[in-house]
């Protein structure tokens, strides 16, 4: 079922979550403003919020207030762990929301994941964007230069790994994940649900690790 | 699929083609209830997990009928513990 399009509740919302009246009106710095909600665009590099750069801002006179987490260009929140997503339509996708419903919101509006994992379009990494830390037993350690870099684990083991990291301004990010940074909500995977297909044979079906033809892949690092 | 052609087939394995034949349906019939606890519904994994589990099911008969028990809940006490007596089903010891 499809959730209703509320646009004026969220747009309600967001100003509860600022502890100043809000301004619809165009932000004097970027100039730019959102043709849906009138409020002025997320930019590259920073949040233009909902009132003029500089204006109120914690990060001082002049400054563009921090790209939250669940941000996005079109400046509203994707995510809102813990409450409930109010807003538009989410166009069919599944009803994923940490601690609240979807109420529904348009998910056109998410940043342009390109293909190769880089940035969307018009987006420049920027120090504030990127993550500082790895959450892994392994930290990966990285020598980085444009063509090529090696990585090596706390054990001592290196690997030299092709730069994936460039776009239109060329090599800039450690890890291919970290590029990502802050910018982005946090993950929301997608399985394609299984289909009833061909199988193996058992003999065959316990050597492939399946009895699916359909998912019967072959793994990098396993037997590449 | 199971039938009785592959039955008969089975009376004349020896141990290690039948212990080969029943862990790979073991394995197949695993799969597919994995497959069902996400398509319950689906008729062509329930047709496919009766198939195969009947012939799970004969395949171990066979078995332990010629050559002893595959786990100690099958263990037929005939004044001695028979489970020692002969080679444990993971044992290689083919006969033929």
């Amino acid at each position: 079922m499809e959730a209703s399009c509320d646009v004026s509740q969220f747009d309600e919302e967001v100003r509860m979550d600022s502890d100043e009246k809000l301004s619809a009106e165009s932000c004097s710095r970027c100039e730019n403003t959102c043709s849906n909600c009138m409020r002025p665009e997320m930019t590259p590099g920073g949040l233009c919020g909902n009132r003029p750069c500089g204006a109120g801002s914690n990060n001082g006179p002049g400054l563009r207030p921090n790209i939250r987490p669940g941000m996005r260009p079109g400046g509203r929140p994707n995510m809102r762990p813990g409450g409930p997503c109010v807003g538009r339509p989410c166009g069919g996708r599944p009803d994923i929301r940490p601690g609240g419903n979807c109420g529904g919101r348009p998910c056109g509006g998410r940043p342009n994941m390109r293909p190769d994992g880089g940035l969307p379009e018009g987006w420049r990494p920027s120090d504030g964007m990127r993550s500082n830390s790895v959450s892994s037993d392994m930290e990966l350690h990285s020598e980085w230069n444009c063509g090529s870099r090696m990585i090596r684990d706390n054990e001592g083991r290196s690997m030299k790994v092709d730069c994936e990291g460039q776009t239109m301004s060329g090599c800039y990010m450690n890890d291919p994940m970290e590029r990502l940074g802050d910018a982005f909500p946090p993950v929301m995977a997608y399985v394609p649900w299984q289909q009833w297909g061909d199988l193996y044979e058992p003999e065959c079906g316990l050597k492939q690790g399946t009895i699916f033809k359909d998912l019967n892949y072959v793994f990098c690092g396993t037997r590449c | 699929m199971y039938s009785v052609e592959r039955g008969a087939e089975m009376e004349n394995m020896c141990r290690e083609d039948l212990m080969n034949l029943i862990q790979s349906t073991n394995f197949t019939v695993i799969e597919i209830s994995m497959y069902l606890d996400t398509h319950p519904e689906c008729p062509c994994g329930l047709s496919a997990y009766e198939e195969y589990s009947r012939m799970l099911r004969r395949a171990v008969d066979i078995y332990e009928r010629k050559f002893g028990p595959l786990t100690i809940y099958n263990v037929e006490n005939d004044g001695s513990w028979d489970w020692v007596q002969s080679p444990w089903p993971w044992q290689k010891g083919c006969d033929c």
